[in-house]
């Protein structure tokens, strides 16, 4: 059985919490899941985002958040973030392969 | 289980006791846990009652009636005993479909990787053969680019609008909607991708389908837009792979099984078309695209394999005369095929339903 998210919650501490259909548990930071948005523009030309309050901030950018989410069909989650981006289709599959606990990071070698 | 018994009646305890020894064969259950028997009624020695199949074509219905009857009447005190056989097909709802098609219970893919192995027939078929089991069917053409269902179903009324909704088309009492209506004809369609995808958010949430037990899409063959656009919008309930024997269709028919996995779309099943022929004349078989081939194929692969259709010039005939092969009835070598498909193809959905993961719970 491939590992499916069982529940994803979009305002833990920390980030977006997802739990596996295996028992894994993680927290998504906001700014590393914008940063891997899968989507063809974001691909092309990887996204400038702000992890940190910024200290100047009349002008700056808003610190990045996860503002919404759906389901799409039965393979994928689809990510609103409040840079008003919201085209990212997030396989299972990849959402899996970006895991960032360190278990997960070393086994793929990041 | 004699005390009350013994008082010139039985229990309804005993009773669905002795329900516990059948068992549904494809859900691997026994009735009374997966909440089959419904309006139980016990007058003294008389027991009435109702088995609610999760199927309209379950094939094997008269023996698990005629097993009721015969368990129940062993209990103690039983004189009477009145099965009768409804059905209530399952569904799993989700936040997307209950959106877009609250109404309709399951989704259908008819896919191949091929063109021209018989997929909009078995499409049409499909749906006809489940509307005669006693089901509410819709029948949905997402094949933009040859739209074909209207022609397979016969002549009918165009779609109607109704307070900015599409009210479909009633042949044979099957709902349909089809590019083919909203096109002159010798016109094209020549979309690019979000056309495509807005085309299969219209045909679902702008169309009146009413309640459906279930809805069979016709796919264009391939891997493209369309099958993406449709496995994104909703999640299916499943796939049904159309294939020719041959080893090249089965080839291609694989690309559209291995979409599906990538998807997470479960595969009913494979259906093979133009599985044989025999001529009309002599009697004799010839399997001119090689025969089994479908067969093996599921079989390696590990999804059930639904039925073979014979390769008849009968069905061509019906197909264009729009009156689909399968209300010839069982009686045709490839009525009863179109039948059993269904019947199979209404048992794996109803597996399907009962195995389904449910999709991520999401918080704010």
């Amino acid at each position: 059985m491939n590992p499916a998210p069982t529940s994803i919650k979009l305002s833990a501490p920390g980030g977006v919490l997802v739990k596996w259909n295996d028992g894994h548990e993680v927290t998504y930071p906001y700014a590393y899941l914008r940063q891997r948005c899968p989507c063809a523009t974001c691909r092309d030309t990887p996204p400038a985002v702000r992890a940190t309050p910024d200290p100047f901030p009349l002008y700056g950018k808003d610190v990045i958040r996860v503002t919404g989410a759906a389901s799409v069909g039965h393979y994928a989650i689809q990510f609103n973030f409040n840079d008003d981006h919201a085209t990212g289709i997030y396989s299972y599959a990849y959402l899996r392969e970006i895991c960032p606990c360190d278990e997960c990071r070393k086994a793929s070698g990041a | 289980m004699g005390i009350f018994g013994s008082a010139g009646g039985a229990n309804e305890a005993a009773v669905l006791q002795a329900l516990r020894g059948l068992r549904d064969p494809d859900l691997q259950q026994d009735v009374v846990t997966l909440g089959f028997v419904k309006d139980l009624n016990i007058a003294s020695g008389n027991v009435s009652f109702s088995l609610e199949l999760t199927t309209p074509a379950c094939p094997v219905k008269d023996q698990l009636k005629a097993e009721a009857e015969r368990l129940v009447s062993a209990v103690p005190g039983v004189q009477r005993v009145d099965v009768r056989m409804t059905f209530q097909v399952t569904t799993k709802q989700t936040h997307q479909t209950r959106t877009l098609i609250p109404e309709v219970r399951n989704t259908i893919a008819v896919a191949s990787g091929k063109g021209g192995v018989g997929k909009s027939t078995v499409a049409v078929n499909l749906a006809v053969a489940l509307k005669r089991y006693g089901a509410t069917v819709g029948l949905m053409d997402a094949d933009v680019y040859g739209p074909s269902i209207p022609i397979l179903m016969g002549a009918s009324d165009p779609p109607q609008m109704s307070q900015n909704r599409i009210v479909p088309p009633v042949t044979q009492g099957v709902k349909m909607i089809s590019m083919g209506y909203f096109l002159p004809k010798n016109e094209a369609v020549i979309w690019r991708g979000p056309m495509l995808h807005k085309m299969i958010q219209q045909f679902l949430g702008e169309v009146e389908w009413g309640e459906l037990d279930y809805l069979v899409i016709d796919l264009p063959p391939g891997t493209g837009d369309i099958q993406l656009s449709l496995c994104q919008t909703i999640p299916l309930t499943g796939a049904v792979i159309v294939s020719t024997p041959q080893d090249l269709a089965l080839e291609v028919a694989s690309k559209a099984i291995a979409m599906f996995k990538k998807l997470n779309t479960p595969i009913l099943g494979v259906v093979e078309n133009m599985s044989y022929y025999v001529c009309s004349h002599c009697g004799e078989r010839d399997d001119i695209f090689g025969h089994g081939g479908a067969r093996k194929a599921s079989a390696q692969l590990g999804y059930p394999f639904l039925g073979e259709v014979p390769l008849n010039s009968a069905i061509r005939t019906a197909s264009d005369n729009g009156q689909p092969a399968v209300l010839e009835g069982e009686n045709t070598p490839y009525g009863r095929a179109f039948l059993d498909i269904a019947s199979a193809t209404a048992a794996q959905i109803s597996i399907a339903n009962f195995n389904a993961p449910q999709g991520p719970v999401i918080e704010g």
